[in-house]
């Protein structure tokens, strides 16, 4: 999971101005486990 | 389908989140073995129990990424990961003893499972190990539940499942666990699950550790579905009129904030028994989604290209093509577009991004970005 030259390549893409520096030092936030879950229809929570 | 398009404030705070290497995320199926044939499954059960192997190359890949984080998710799929019991009770163990070694942030491990193997005891051993939020599945009371959701042997699992939830209910674990119930919604099943709804609140609803959340069953491919009725009434209605039944609204769900699918994250890996490393895991068989391999020595092997595909939705800014990259348009070949719009890149254009087209469907890449006069990398 390193900061590859693909995903700068990517980043440089985005209607955003990102740098390398910024997905360093991002943070995840802690995530509430029930809105991240695996299976088949968590999709169609999130889009209903 | 109409979209929602995310402010770009917003879109780089999520995919700063969704970028950032002191955060990795795993979805990790130890079988793809079940015990059930629901019969709206996408999935064709032909991947066994992960081999010791591979199992042991997944600890190693862990046991080197975890120094490296600051917070760490699990979430366990399948198959049925009941069936793979041992492992992960185990592994989930490893992950919270090493994050705790590492001074990593690590939630409670998520399982979907279809309870039929949920006995107090079993769920003992799991919460202890820190899997400790579960989702199952019910299609109704026994009568609707039993047409759609049967064993392998196609035997009804109704009263096995629910004695199972009634004898959960009883424990009282050193840690805190919680069920969430998923009241699966078709056509032919909305009378059993607002009857259920009534049987669930005498049974669940003034214990806080059980939650509901009712859904509309979706087609996310295979043959089986083709033959339900998805749902065409008013989902918002009925769903209204089940949490009105039930007594109380779903309380995770008030409190969620939005977040991209995980599949659209570079930080978060689905780990399938056989060590092939996805991105989502509704595509189970989709070529765009095999984005590479876990090695013997721990290390993983992969397309950097493939994986970026999914997150798409971050060049299109859509809240649709963020909240699944795969959803409603599995046959569809969804447009992706490389290109540079600084002048940075134009020397290493044709490096990474060659035009890749998948076989089937799903992500490809286009060159011609012409309407905004860029650079194309292509």
């Amino acid at each position: 999971m390193n900061i590859s030259q693909a995903f700068m390549i990517f980043a440089a893409t985005l209607p955003f101005s990102v740098s390398r520096q910024d997905v360093v030092d991002g943070d995840h936030p802690y995530q509430n486990p029930a809105a991240d879950n695996t299976c088949g229809g968590c999709c169609e929570i999130k889009i209903k | 389908m109409t979209s929602t398009v995310i402010s770009p404030a917003v879109l780089k705070q999520k995919f700063i989140q969704s970028s950032s290497p002191t955060h990795l995320g795993l979805a990790v199926s130890a079988t793809e073995q079940c015990n059930f044939r629901c019969t709206y499954c996408y999935e064709d059960f032909e991947i066994g129990e992960m081999s010791d192997a591979t199992y042991t190359a997944l600890k190693l890949f862990v046991a080197k990424r975890m120094p490296q984080l600051k917070s760490f998710t699990l979430s366990w799929f399948g198959g049925e990961p009941l069936l793979a019991l041992d492992k992960t009770v185990d592994f989930t163990r490893y992950c919270n003893d090493l994050a705790a070694q590492y001074g990593v942030r690590m939630p409670r491990a998520t399982m979907p499972t279809n309870a039929s193997a949920l006995t107090p005891k079993n769920l003992v051993a799991l919460v202890d190990a820190g899997v400790r939020h579960f989702m199952i599945s019910l299609d109704g009371q026994a009568d609707a539940h039993n047409q759609t959701r049967k064993t392998i042997g196609g035997k009804p699992t109704f009263d096995r499942v629910y004695r199972n939830l009634l004898a959960v209910r009883a424990c009282r674990t050193e840690q805190p666990f919680e069920i969430l119930l998923r009241l699966h919604l078709h056509e032919n099943n909305i009378a059993s699950q607002l009857a259920l709804a009534e049987q669930l609140s005498a049974d669940f609803a003034a214990d806080s550790r059980f939650d509901i959340l009712p859904i509309a069953v979706g087609d996310f491919g295979g043959a089986p579905v083709k033959s339900l009725a998805l749902l065409r009434s008013n989902s918002d209605s009925i769903k209204g009129e089940i949490y009105r039944r039930f007594g109380r609204g779903n309380q995770a769900a008030a409190q969620e904030e939005w977040d991209v699918c995980y599949a659209a994250k570079w930080n978060h890996l689905f780990i399938r028994p056989d060590g092939r490393i996805s991105k989502c895991t509704s595509a189970l068989n989709r070529a765009d989604n095999d984005i590479g391999r876990l090695l013997e020595n721990g290390e993983i092997e992969f397309d950097e290209q493939k994986a970026l595909l999914w997150g798409f939705g971050f060049q299109t800014g859509k809240k649709n093509d963020l909240d699944c990259p795969f959803f409603d348009k599995p046959q569809e070949q969804t447009p992706i577009r490389f290109y540079s719009k600084t002048t940075l890149l134009e020397n290493t254009a044709a490096l990474e991004f060659a035009p890749a087209r998948e076989a089937n469907n799903g992500p490809v890449v286009t060159s011609a970005v012409a309407e905004n006069n860029l650079p194309v990398i292509s």
